[in-house]
């Protein structure tokens, strides 16, 4: 090698190259003596097999299903999982739901702003993510009976029938949100019917499996509200009766975790954020905040299974059959039931009703009176005082309808106008607002475009609206300006509900 | 016929054989002696190589660009000076026995520089006119005249066919770099970045765990690669050129090449770098934004450097700490140490060792930006979200009072505000070549780099009821977040080249194989329920961690011959076989092949003669093919199952589908081109047209709903990119006393997804499809935006909606860059250097928000200002995109050199300098163009940006500067 410097030149002689290593220098020597070292540690290194020059190694962290399977007590905590997945599934449907309802409406602009016109196009985010969730929670109970729990002999009946119950719970969904939706991977649309009898067989088989009469007694309400839903009065008459006598105080929820997730999102839009986000229709507003904090790490759990509800399909079909007395009695019932639910004492003070930068302005005083629509008497009693310190709110269900109104509804549309807002009333925030008024989501774009089953023109890329739903977020809107004494709500949707009870898409027993 | 480096110490030894006898050679030859100055700046050029044709004797200049050639024949002879980096020049002089001949270079900084030396695949150094392919090169000339001090700032204009947008100007930030188009729909279009030849971090954009978002701020690795004793910068496009690079390097490669010093007395410099920032107030809506949030910030650099050594051994150091005030009114600070070791050393006559050593430590302060929402001041301001914390949001019609009574919470929200951010980085490279022969050389190569990073966002409670996020009297809604990630990235390489002459052929063989590793270690310490003044998790009501993982081994050998014949046809032809971690089962070695042609028509014999010769100096084409790689991140591979905490038990889900045929995606690029010489090298042109397809492209198409599944990175896509690439560069005016030089370049881009493989629409940033997102859509560029579009009837309201309607494509059609050089009696230098782009459109949210909250808006139908906001706003996203033309002057710098009479009072040169960089610009759009808030998605991920939200803007900056060298 030839080294030069700014000053001079150096080069080494020919006659040195040619030499042989005795004429080389000795620094040159001693170097090729330690590379040959080096050679020869490297190569017995390496034929001895030493790990530590093998920087090829990889191991991903993560567990794969194969290994998975084959872990302890596998079946249970797949089952764990798949609540989990329960509650990221409620959380969309609660979420989307209601802003899809007339309960609720997105006054910011974080989350869905297209529900409350209401528009649900098949490439709409939370039209995807609902139907996401709930078949992951479908396809994650699948594999939970099918794989996991076959290769798991410690599994037991219990674990067994958990999953038959969640996967019920996801084909309730199914049949009841949307027009369609495949029941396997990349299958074929199903309509509501068969994703509602598939719910049905597998809350049998959760029942029948099941010896804690908690998850049996939720499980004959996931019948009785699947054959509601269906139009099946007997049957759901039949298992709804059977919750009426064991357990009407039936409760199932799901919850939630603040420290590992998920968290309750709508407890989020309603209370936490502190910015206004969702807020009700004036006439709800006494039921806010139904989720809250009571501390920094915890969350409120959102009702999958009431008692009320039973109640509610009996007296239903009690209108339906013409019994008005029968139908006054069980909604008195449930009345009771309601006043036996807990209530919580709540600083709701951060809430302002839409005048922390919202859209629309909110009435914020108790002496406001609500309309529920241009032709309503306004009633008091609906507006809570949020500033004047705590609020009491019901955690699990509340009611505006009292014994006495019930008592002066003398026609079955009376009745049943109160029925439905007893059901809004009693499952506000739950996301089954929507599903009473009628509206279902369409089959995802991205669905149909990845699966060959369907067409990318198929009639289940369409949401049905039905034609009572204002347009324009009528649902939403009412009338009052700050200073105002009455707020007047555009449309009372519970009245076009009766008026339209006929439509096979609503009041199932009629 | 050129000497080149390689060969010189054959010759050399041959010429040294005949200095055995002093006496004779003392009768017959004489000394050349001389300098090498830069052309135009007139600066001493330090490690220039210079020889004499023929003789292949030679010598190396020192720091002041000096060398002498001793024992030189009597005679005529030609002497040539080159050096990497630079153009070759010669000189013709007489030597007389006995006596000394001076002589100077003045070596011209040219674009197109055939027989300059570049550093290409994975070899050593070769001729520009060998190769199929362009190298685009930043000398260390022009980085010590760059005011700059991240590596980003410096690319954004320093290479002409690589766009580098600076999207927020928080310290430490991401920047976007784009050469030929995003070849990926799923991963970033960074360069892979070499520093010594070792594979260095170059995330680019939020980490797995980091207190960046998609929506936000991203914390780049690029920006704290020190910049400290950096000789040059190489840029390779992906393509043919990177082939040898495989299964990494789709997206072009950069390669960092620091000092080690060269031989002669030792120099030490001095340096000092004062100014200020400040906001440029076009950029704003809002002029009292700027007076709110804004100030002028100093900032400071200052440097120590050294270099020197002998015939055996050669070292160079260099130190700096630069610290920023920062122009917002808080949390904008940032402060860096950063130093640099270079060293090499003769083993053995035929055994050298090179190494460097560099060392930095970063820290940044941060705001809350993007999409982050509740205080987020830039937003609050510029979007008029402030009325909601009940300020008038309508800033310029608020009373000095409102404003006053603005300010006051301002203040106080940004002095409670706490994110910061800490990087340490070492990087080590240590090098052995071995050249048992003239012909053949072997090098060896390992290298680490570990990077260090720690992100803190500390909310307390006093901050969050400051800012009505709760209640007065909350004590229980603070929170941490800690992020600390942790790479390692180590390279291992050997290889060997041979040169060889058969007849009128030559033909330079590379052969050798490399490895490179990453481990990135990932944690995050999460704690709620925390009391004010902790700023640690210990203590706080809950405490929660999470952490990640990510491995990945690449290996692969490669092989290349570059074939000449007479000097003048060339034909490259290489292979890289790799292996990689990444690769599903089925998959195996991946290999990329590539072939290139050159014919240098100016070398031809007739082209020598005639009026031909007197105009063009040089006429060369070029074609090639070639594939390179972007291999999938680590462990998509496999199906996984997905741990979750729930409720304090362990729980289980879906996690990675995983797909056992994942592989790399490959870029096949096909290149025509030619470079042009004219009039003696004033004038140069270098043209390309080149089409890139990737193929198998990794499409994160999520699975459809009906699966369960998430989203798994398939090879189903195809990406086409393709354009033309000009660079002009043209002395229009010499005298003795002034030279003027032009330069620019002309780049087209042609970008679609030529084929989604099936998959549905998917978003790669942005929000829902309601509103607006960037997609990959078949038939349309990569990152499309695609929101509601209105059409307005008579009465200028919105008749109708088309939702998911295109709105533009955020990727340029056409960019390049402008530049200027002046050089006036060899001691004061002006440069001026700027950057432009046509054809790409952007979104403004915060003229959206802005309209959304009640304020005017001159864009849109008069007729929808009257309508209700909040039922239109989003119906309308259409009238929110704007196309985003733009040209700015990035950096405008004047270098004084003192005269050395006056100079050597303090030492042997003195450099004064004065330079601003963001001084002026121009741009179509109502808002800054650059200021772009969609980071990726996920850690690489792809993004093209397209999105003006809540971003802090770049800073114009003025700084004064001394160089003193002792």
């Amino acid at each position: 090698m030839t080294i030069m410097t700014g000053t001079s030149t150096t080069a080494r002689p020919a006659s040195l190259r040619q030499c042989g290593t005795s004429a080389l220098p000795i620094r040159t020597r001693r170097m090729r003596s330690l590379l040959r070292s080096l050679l020869a540690l490297l190569v017995v290194a390496t034929f001895a097999g030493c790990d530590f020059l093998d920087p090829t190694e990889v191991t991903n962290p993560t567990v794969t299903q194969d290994d998975f399977i084959n872990l302890p007590n596998a079946a249970t905590t797949w089952t764990h999982g798949v609540e989990r997945q329960l509650a990221i599934a409620v959380n969309d449907l609660v979420l989307f739901g209601e802003v899809g309802s007339d309960n609720l409406f997105n006054n910011r602009t974080l989350f869905t702003r297209t529900f409350d016109i209401p528009e649900m196009e098949p490439v709409d985010a939370a039209v995807v993510s609902m139907q996401r969730e709930v078949q992951r929670l479908r396809a994650m109970a699948d594999d939970g009976l099918n794989l996991v729990v076959p290769a798991d002999e410690g599994a037991t009946d219990e674990t067994r029938a958990r999953l038959h119950y969640h996967r019920a719970y996801a084909s309730l969904a199914a049949g009841e949100y949307f027009v369609g939706l495949p029941a396997e991977g990349n299958g074929p649309v199903l309509g509501p019917q068969a994703h509602l009898e598939a719910a049905i067989q597998d809350f049998e088989e959760a029942r029948g499996l099941s010896s804690d009469p908690a998850l049996q007694g939720a499980a004959t309400l996931g019948i009785a509200r699947a054959h509601h839903r269906m139009g099946n009065m007997d049957e759901a008459v039949a298992a709804a009766e059977q919750v009426r006598a064991n357990d009407p105080l039936l409760l199932r929820s799901v919850e939630y975790d603040i420290s590992d997730g998920p968290t309750n999102t709508m407890q989020t839009a309603i209370y936490d954020s502190g910015q206004d986000e969702f807020q009700p229709l004036p006439r709800m507003d006494f039921l806010f905040p139904k989720y809250f904090s009571v501390s920094a790490t915890d969350q409120s759990a959102i009702a999958i299974a009431k008692g009320e509800e039973a109640f509610l399909i009996l007296a239903e079909a009690a209108l339906a059959r013409n019994d008005l007395q029968g139908a006054r009695d069980l909604m008195v019932e449930v009345l009771g039931i309601v006043d036996q639910r807990p209530t919580a004492m709540v600083d709701d003070e951060s809430q302002q009703r839409g005048r922390a930068g919202g859209t629309w302005i909110y009435p914020n005083r108790s002496e406001v009176l609500v309309a529920a629509s241009p032709d309503d008497e306004p009633l008091p009693g609906l507006v809570l005082d949020r500033q004047d310190g705590p609020v009491e709110v019901p955690t699990v269900s509340g009611t505006s309808v009292t014994a006495d109104r019930i008592a002066g509804a003398q026609s079955e549309e009376a009745l049943l106008e109160l029925l439905y807002l007893m059901r809004q009333e009693i499952f506000v925030v739950e996301g089954r607002r929507i599903v009473d008024l009628g509206i279902r989501l369409p089959v995802a774009l991205e669905e149909a475009e990845a699966n060959e089953n369907i067409s990318l023109d198929a009639d289940v890329l369409r949401p049905f609206i039905p034609a009572w739903i204002p347009g324009d977020r009528g649902m939403n809107r009412f009338d009052y300006e700050d200073g105002d004494e009455v707020a007047v709500i555009h449309h009372n949707l519970n009245r076009a509900l009766v008026e339209n009870r006929t439509s096979d898409a609503i009041l199932p027993f009629h | 016929m050129s000497i080149r480096v390689r060969s010189l110490p054959l010759v050399l030894g041959g010429i040294a054989a005949l200095l055995g006898s002093g006496a004779l050679a003392a009768q017959t030859t004489g000394t050349i002696e001389g300098q090498v100055l830069a052309a135009g700046s007139g600066q001493p050029l330090a490690g220039v190589q210079v020889s004499v044709d023929g003789l292949e004797l030679g010598a190396l200049t020192g720091e002041q660009g000096r060398f002498t050639i001793s024992n030189v024949p009597a005679g005529e002879h030609t002497v040539r000076a080159e050096r990497l980096g630079q153009a070759t020049e010669t000189r013709t002089v007489t030597v007389q026995p006995g006596e000394t001949v001076s002589i100077e270079f003045a070596l011209a900084d040219r674009a197109v520089a055939l027989d300059e030396l570049v550093i290409t695949g994975q070899g050593s150094e070769v001729s520009r006119r060998r190769l199929s392919t362009n190298v685009d090169v930043i000398s260390e000339q022009d980085l010590q005249t760059s005011p700059l001090s991240r590596l980003d700032q410096v690319l954004q204009t320093g290479l002409p066919s690589v766009q580098v947008r600076m999207s927020s100007g928080q310290p430490g930030a991401g920047a976007q770099m784009r050469g030929r188009g995003p070849v990926s729909a799923s991963q970033g279009s960074t360069p892979v970045i070499y520093v010594d030849g070792v594979r260095v971090d170059n995330l680019n954009s939020q980490a797995e765990l980091s207190m960046g978002q998609a929506t936000g701020t991203q914390t780049s690795a690029i920006a704290d690669i020190p910049m400290e004793n950096i000789e040059r910068v190489e840029y390779i496009p992906g393509g043919a050129a990177t082939t040898l690079y495989g299964s990494d390097a789709a997206n072009g490669v950069l390669q960092i090449f620091t000092s080690r010093g060269t031989p002669g007395p030792s120099d030490f410099s001095i340096s000092t770098q004062v100014g200020y920032e400040t906001p440029i107030r076009d950029y704003f809506h809002f002029p009292e934004t700027v007076d709110l949030l804004y100030r002028n910030g100093l900032t400071q650099q200052h440097q120590i450097s050294g270099r020197g050594g002998t015939s055996d051994m050669t070292w160079s150091f260099s130190g700096s700490v630069r610290d920023r005030a920062g122009y917002r009114i808080d949390n904008n600070a940032s402060r860096s140490y950063s130093g640099r070791t270079g060293l090499t050393a003769a083993l053995s006559d035929q055994l050298r060792y090179d190494g460097s050593f560099s060392f930095g430590w970063n820290h940044y302060d941060r705001a809350r930006d993007g999409n982050l929402g509740a205080y987020t001041p830039l937003w609050l301001l510029e979007g008029g979200r402030i009325f909601a914390l009940g300020f008038n949001n309508n800033l310029s019609a608020a009373s000095q009072s409102e404003l006053n009574d603005l300010q006051g919470f301002l203040n106080q929200a940004e002095a409670l505000m706490d994110r910061r951010v800490q990087v340490a980085r070492a990087q080590t490279s240590h090098t052995l070549r071995w050249e048992p022969t003239n012909e053949l050389s072997f090098r060896a190569l390992a290298g680490l780099d570990h990077r260090s990073s720690t992100e803190r966002v500390i909310e307390t409670n006093e901050f969050l009821v400051h800012t009505r996020v709760h209640s007065p009297g909350t004590d229980d809604q603070g929170t941490i977040n800690i992020y600390d990630r942790d790479f390692l990235g180590l390279t291992l390489e050997a290889g060997g080249q041979h040169r060889g002459d058969f007849g009128p052929f030559d033909v330079i063989t590379n052969a050798g194989g490399q490895l490179f590793r990453e481990d990135d270690t990932q944690a995050q310490r999460t704690a709620l329920n925390v009391r004010d003044g902790s700023e640690t998790v210990r203590g706080a009501g809950t405490t929660n961690a999470d952490d990640v993982y990510l491995t990945l081994v690449n290996y692969g050998a490669y092989a290349q011959q570059n074939w000449g014949y007479r000097d003048r046809y060339f034909v490259e032809l290489g292979l890289r076989a790799d292996g990689n971690s990444a690769f599903g089962d089925d998959i195996g070695f991946q290999y990329y092949p590539k072939l290139g042609f050159v014919y240098d028509m100016s070398a031809e014999d007739w082209f020598q003669f005639g009026s031909l010769s007197n105009v063009l100096s040089e006429l060369r084409f070029r074609a090639n093919y070639g594939v390179a790689g972007n291999f999938p991140p680590p462990y998509t591979r496999d199906r996984t199952v997905s741990f979750a905490s729930y409720l304090g038990q362990q729980s289980v889900g879906f996690g990675n589908p995983g797909d056992p045929g994942l592989g790399p995606e490959k870029t096949h690029t096909i290149e025509f081109g030619g470079d042009l010489e004219a009039w003696d090298g004033h004038f140069t042109l270098r043209g390309n047209w080149y089409d890139a397809r990737t193929r198998d492209a990794l499409f994160a198409a999520p699975s459809p709903p009906s699966t369960g599944e998430a989203v798994q990175l398939r090879n189903v896509g195809e990406i086409q990119n393709s354009g033309i690439e000009l660079q002009l560069s043209g002395e229009v005016y010499r005298t003795s006393d002034l030279t003027v030089r032009l330069r620019g370049s002309f780049n087209t881009l042609n970008n679609e997804v030529t084929d989604a493989g099936g998959t549905s629409v998917f978003s790669i940033t942005g929000h829902s499809a309601g509103t607006i997102q960037s997609v990959i859509e078949e038939g349309q560029p990569v990152g499309m935006l695609r929101g509601n579009k209105a059409t307005f009837g008579p009465d200028g309201t919105v008749e109708s909606v088309e939702a998911i309607a295109h709105l533009g494509s955020p990727l340029p059609e056409r960019f390049g860059t402008l530049g200027m050089d002046v050089g006036i009696r060899q001691n004061l230098r002006l440069n001026v250097s700027a950057d432009w782009q046509t054809g790409a459109r952007m979104h403004s949210f915060n003229r959206q928000f802005r309209y959304l909250h009640g304020l005017d808006d001159p864009l849109v139908p008069p007729a929808m200002l009257e309508q209700d906001r909040s039922a239109n706003w989003l119906r309308m996203t259409d009238q929110f995109v704007e196309d985003t033309d733009f040209l700015k002057v990035r950096n405008i710098s004047v270098q004084y050199t003192v005269p050395s009479h006056l100079a050597q009072r303090v030492g042997q040169s003195v450099d004064l300098g004065f330079s601003i960089h963001n001084p002026i610009g121009w741009w179509s759009s109502s808002f800054n163009p650059e200021a772009d808030y969609s980071g990726a998605q996920s850690q690489g991920g792809a993004t093209v940006g397209g999105f003006n939200y809540a971003m802090d803007p770049s800073p114009r900056t003025f700084m004064a500067n001394v160089r003193v060298r002792f």
